[in-house]
């Protein structure tokens, strides 16, 4: 179990497990897909890249997924919902202090404004 | 809102759904399928979206689909067959290794594809269609070459002779065995029924098992039998005592090979001590058995690669074969390891069994 927490993660995992977390009860394959779009924001992401992702942090055990009952408007199909375990909590929080680290040291060197001219402003 | 109504308004198109459908892993087809039908407003876009989905469900099935040991052991067994660690004769425009790898990587494909888009539970079933796979993608392959050789755009050297063509008809019961192996998940599973229905099952499950592994022997004696008589290579002696030596597991398997069902009044702890003797039983049985599968395998990589390399003095062929040897030593080893490992689960799963 340590060692899938201690696990690191690709850029792209981040993004998911971000959306996934963000998303908290809605997280299913559209809502993932869309939040991921909006935080890899200008690149197009697959719908099957995002399930490939989801797939293989399963695996890891950073996620559990389960299958809901069909709805009309997905044509009477079921959702693969998605669930954030602890070890991925962990994984993403190790990410994410390590991402803080990395912003903090840049805005060091080139100060807050640096934001403001970015994509993510 | 807006694009909400949108969405109900247009659902998923007959036939780009099907077609969507039908390349789409199964794992992973109705929650994605579902996702599509949510998400596009036109069949344009649901079969752009759909189709850019494939490649990467695809691959992320391939490798959770795939058990490592079972399509390697697979593809050496495919190459030996076919004779890629075969002697080269003198003069020969393709080496055997070459004329091997073609066929034996369409079968890879082939088997890849099969465990991704595969949906039978069955295990023995899974097997033969396995094996059947394999063999279609071989005789695809030569077929081609076939074509080719007649047309005169290759040498005639790439088709397999037919000695080659009968020594690889014994891959197939091999093949079908490999296949057949349970997945250790689905072995370890907790039973979710009285023990005594589950341990039945059990015992129906090695009693098909049992049966599939001598039909194979069977189609082993018969076709090894063919081709010592028929071809007599050099190592006709030696060939001979192997099929002695599967004639002892053939005649071992009919007698004690299957699971022994348990007494109609047994109590739970008699079900149960008699479960974890016959888990174990057959688990050295089955790691007896797949050791003495490969025999023939070990011994002619020792011959054809590293004695002939010290022989030749061909340091290369020396490194190869010991390589080789490794190798499958090592993929037998990690299957076994899976077994042991599904056994292991299934034992501690077995306290927890309603009486």
């Amino acid at each position: 179990m340590n060692a899938v927490a201690n696990a690191t993660l690709g850029q792209f995992e981040q993004v998911v497990l971000t959306a996934v977390l963000s998303l908290g009860d809605g997280a299913y394959g559209v809502t993932i897909h869309a939040k991921v779009e909006e935080l890899s924001r200008p690149r197009k992401v697959a719908l099957g890249a995002v399930y490939a992702t989801l797939d293989r942090m399963e695996d890891k055990g950073l996620v559990t997924s389960w299958m809901t009952d069909p709805t009309p408007e997905r044509g009477g199909r079921a959702k693969r919902c998605f669930r954030l375990e602890v070890s991925g909590e962990m994984a993403l929080r190790d990410a994410a202090t390590t991402a803080k680290r990395i912003c903090d040291a840049i805005e060091q060197q080139w100060g807050v404004g640096i934001w403001k001219d970015s994509a993510i402003a | 809102m807006e694009r909400q109504r949108d969405r109900v308004s247009n659902p998923a198109p007959g036939l780009v759904g099907r077609l969507i459908q039908m390349v789409l892993p199964p794992a992973s087809r109705e929650a994605v399928m579902g996702d599509l039908a949510e998400s596009c407003h036109s069949p344009g876009q649901l079969a752009a979206e759909g189709l850019r989905s494939v490649p990467p469900l695809v691959a992320g099935q391939a490798r959770r689909a795939s058990r490592l040991p079972v399509i390697g052991l697979q593809l050496f067994i495919l190459f030996a067959c076919l004779g890629g660690f075969e002697l080269d004769r003198a003069g020969k425009v393709v080496t055997n290794a070459a004329c091997a790898a073609l066929p034996m990587g369409l079968a890879m494909v082939g088997l890849l594809l099969r465990n991704i888009y595969r949906t039978d539970d069955n295990p023995v079933r899974q097997g033969f269609y396995d094996a059947l796979t394999a063999a279609l993608c071989v005789v695809a392959q030569q077929t081609v070459m076939h074509i080719l050789i007649a047309a005169g755009h290759i040498d005639p050297a790439w088709a397999l002779s037919r000695s080659l063509i009968v020594l690889a008809c014994l891959s197939f019961p091999i093949l079908w065995t490999l296949g057949a192996m349970e997945n250790p998940e689905a072995a370890g599973r907790k039973p979710t029924q009285p023990l005594f229905s589950d341990y039945s099952q059990f015992v129906q499950r090695t009693r098909v098992r049992n049966r599939a592994e001598m039909a194979a022997l069977a189609m082993i004696i018969g076709v090894s039998g063919y081709f010592l008589a028929r071809f007599q290579p050099p190592v006709a002696p030696l060939g001979w005592s192997f099929l002695t030596g599967y004639g002892c597991i053939l005649t071992y398997l009919a007698l004690r090979g299957a699971a022994r069902p348990a007494p109609l009044d047994a109590d739970s702890t008699t079900i149960r001590a008699l479960y974890e003797t016959e888990l174990n039983r057959q688990s050295r049985q089955r790691r007896l058995m797949w050791w003495f599968w490969f025999v023939p395998l070990f011994a002619g990589l020792m011959t054809n690669l590293v004695m002939y390399g010290v022989s030749k003095e061909q340091p290369l062929r020396i490194v190869g074969g010991i390589a080789s040897i490794f190798l499958l030593g090592y993929l037998i080893e990690r299957l076994h390891r899976d077994r042991r490992l599904a056994i292991h689960l299934k034992l501690n799963n077995l306290a927890a069994v309603p009486a």
